[in-house]
């Protein structure tokens, strides 16, 4: 058998300087995957509500025109206003009309929050009568886990997860630094896309809208409403699926994404730099070393094979190390942080390992070319001692 | 087993201050025996054994080993010749550093297995290092034991030359004889060519090669 050079000799023998080589490639990985690991939680939280909960509630406020109404021809305010309630009554009857909307009503909202680790998202939750109550649960897919059931003006169900992100307990004040001591939380209900609901105290609110309970089917409300025959404007306010997606792609993933990415770089360079610097050194050290390789008969390229043995070596050895550690660092901050806050995480995020190796692979990339350039510096032991 | 002919080795060549470090002379080297090559500093004695071991291309004349012109063959014939059938023993042994003695006899060597390691561990133990100094590395090696680390890197692979360069030079006086005492041996049934310029350690050379200014004196 063929000897060639060993590329885990010099990992065996020189433990220090491997150490300081693979600490820094895992620390870097570690940081990259930890920082990935708490800013997605915010895509991954948000999901429920700006994705999952439109597909099963909307919001519409119509101005006049919407419904084709010119105020200026009324003979008052109060004419043009019994002429809206009529137009808006004839559209809910219609929207109740259309396969897969199970009910349009006109009531109050009230405004939610979530804080996910960066950034947070209000989002609406109905205000219902006492009795229309059970209905919105049974759209939504919602069900009460503690507590009881809202009997009087401001009591609010809220979701569990919601709860825990606030910091909330059942029978505390709902958002009391908000609302005051205006709406209190009567039970605790769970389900997949988050949905709150209350009872509506006084004027406490945050508009009148129609509600519409949709489906998949007839969660695009703004084009439902227009081949109602609604004109809608600028005044007009939908909140559907359609204004929830963009949302979610613009302000949440596009915020993310563009952190991600930034903080990815400024990782990604400061390790380059580093191990460009420490390559470089560390082949000048071994310079005897290759020119005596050259000397008793060994070519460049099979010096090469041995450098970029010893490097995929080390790289292997950062990069598992690693791993390893970025996955203990996200049950860790899972079990601390992103767990107790009702936020959605995980141990294990495919897309960003295969970032991370990505990463690696092109920094033995960089590599070669202090690789190449001191290779071409390799002579035999002649041209040392002349 | 090398013949050589009009060798010139020229370096800057195409400047005024052109040095002819050899100027063109004609040897015959056998195919065993211990040949010495001694002169001053800057006779060229060093530049020949570069030559003849393909370490350097001379700028004119032939040499020929064992039929095969040197000048004529590519870097990986060159190679090829240093691994398989030349040993080299320098000045200073660069040893491996972070190698034990062991690993670096073997680095030299063209197989791998538990009969190569035999083997090496038969030239380290002939060459008087023990077993507990077989795993230690050159920092924790004499000089002297250094430099029979070398030559049983250098023999490994039972080459047909050995060009040992100022084998004995930092090396006490001891030393130096058990060194050649070594190579004396080897050359019995090899090549081996020693460039120095203490005549005292070619006291059983079979040969003698006197270099003066680029050319053999005698």
């Amino acid at each position: 058998m063929k000897s060639k050079l060993s590329a885990w000799k010099y990992v065996k023998n020189n433990k220090r300087t491997v150490a300081v080589l693979v600490t820094a490639l895992a620390l870097s990985c570690v940081a990259m995957y930890a920082i990935y690991v708490l800013l997605i939680t915010t895509t991954d939280s948000l999901r429920p509500i700006m994705l999952e909960l439109p597909k099963k509630v909307s919001y519409a406020s119509l101005t006049g025109k919407a419904y084709g109404l010119d105020a200026a021809s009324f003979e008052d305010n109060e004419a043009y206003s019994k002429a809206y309630d009529e137009a808006q009554e004839e559209l809910i009857r219609k929207l109740k009309e259309v396969p897969g909307i199970d009910d349009a009503i006109y009531t109050q909202i009230q405004g939610s929050t979530y804080q996910a680790v960066m950034g947070g998202y209000s989002f609406e939750m109905p205000l219902l009568e006492v009795d229309q109550i059970q209905g919105f649960l049974d759209h939504v897919g919602a069900e009460l886990v503690d507590g009881e059931m809202p009997k009087e003006p401001g009591d609010v169900l809220v979701d569990e997860t919601i709860l825990k992100n606030q910091e909330m307990i059942l029978g505390d004040w709902y958002y009391k630094e908000w609302f005051g001591e205006t709406f209190r939380i009567s039970g605790v209900i769970r389900s997949k896309s988050m949905a709150c609901v209350g009872v509506p105290h006084g004027f406490n609110n945050r508009g009148w809208y129609i509600v519409v309970y949709n489906d998949e089917t007839t969660m695009d409300l703004s084009k439902i409403l227009t081949e109602l025959g609604i004109q809608l404007g600028d005044g007009d306010e939908i909140i559907d699926s359609k204004a929830y997606l963009a949302s979610y792609k613009k302000d949440v993933e596009g915020t993310i994404d563009m952190v991600l990415s930034t903080i990815f770089t400024i990782v990604m360079t400061f390790l380059a730099i580093l191990v460009l610097v420490a390559y470089t050194s560390f082949m000048r050290n071994r310079m005897n070393e290759y020119c005596l390789y050259a000397s008793i008969g060994y070519g460049r390229g099979e010096i090469y094979g041995m450098i970029l043995r010893e490097m995929i070596l080390l790289f292997g050895l950062g990069l598992g190390t690693g791993m390893l550690l970025s996955l203990v660092t996200a049950a860790i901050l899972n079990a601390l942080i992103i767990e107790p806050k009702g936020l959605v995480g995980y141990v294990f995020y495919g897309r960003q390992v295969l970032n991370i190796v990505s990463t690696y692979v092109f920094l033995m990339g960089i590599l070669q070319l202090p690789i190449l350039m001191n290779l071409r510096r390799i002579r035999t032991i002649d041209a040392i001692e002349d | 087993m090398f013949e050589v002919k009009n060798i010139c080795m020229i370096y800057d060549m195409d400047t005024d201050a052109k040095t002819y470090a050899l100027k063109g002379f004609d040897l015959s080297l056998p195919d065993k025996g211990l040949i010495g090559i001694i002169g001053p500093s800057g006779s060229g004695k060093s530049t020949l054994m570069y030559c003849l071991s393909t370490l350097k291309k001379p700028t004119e004349g032939s040499i020929l080993y064992n039929g095969t012109e040197l000048a004529g063959i590519g870097n990986a014939q060159r190679e090829s010749l240093r691994r398989r059938e030349f040993g080299f023993i320098f000045q200073k042994h660069y040893l491996v550093p972070y190698a034990t003695a062991m690993d670096n006899v073997l680095v030299a060597a063209v197989g791998k297995g538990p009969e190569v390691q035999k083997k090496a561990e038969e030239f380290l133990r002939d060459l008087g290092l023990s077993e507990k100094e077989f795993h230690k590395k050159p920092a924790k090696l004499s000089g002297g034991q250094c430099q029979r680390v070398a030559i049983a890197r250098a023999m490994i692979n039972d080459p047909k030359v050995i060009f040992a360069d100022e084998p004995t030079a930092s090396l006490d006086h001891e030393n130096a004889f058990n060194v050649m005492r070594i190579l004396k041996k080897y050359s019995n049934e090899r090549l081996v060519l020693v460039v120095t310029h203490d005549r005292s350690i070619l006291q059983d050379a079979d040969r003698i090669i006197e270099m003066w200014d680029g050319e053999i004196s005698r």
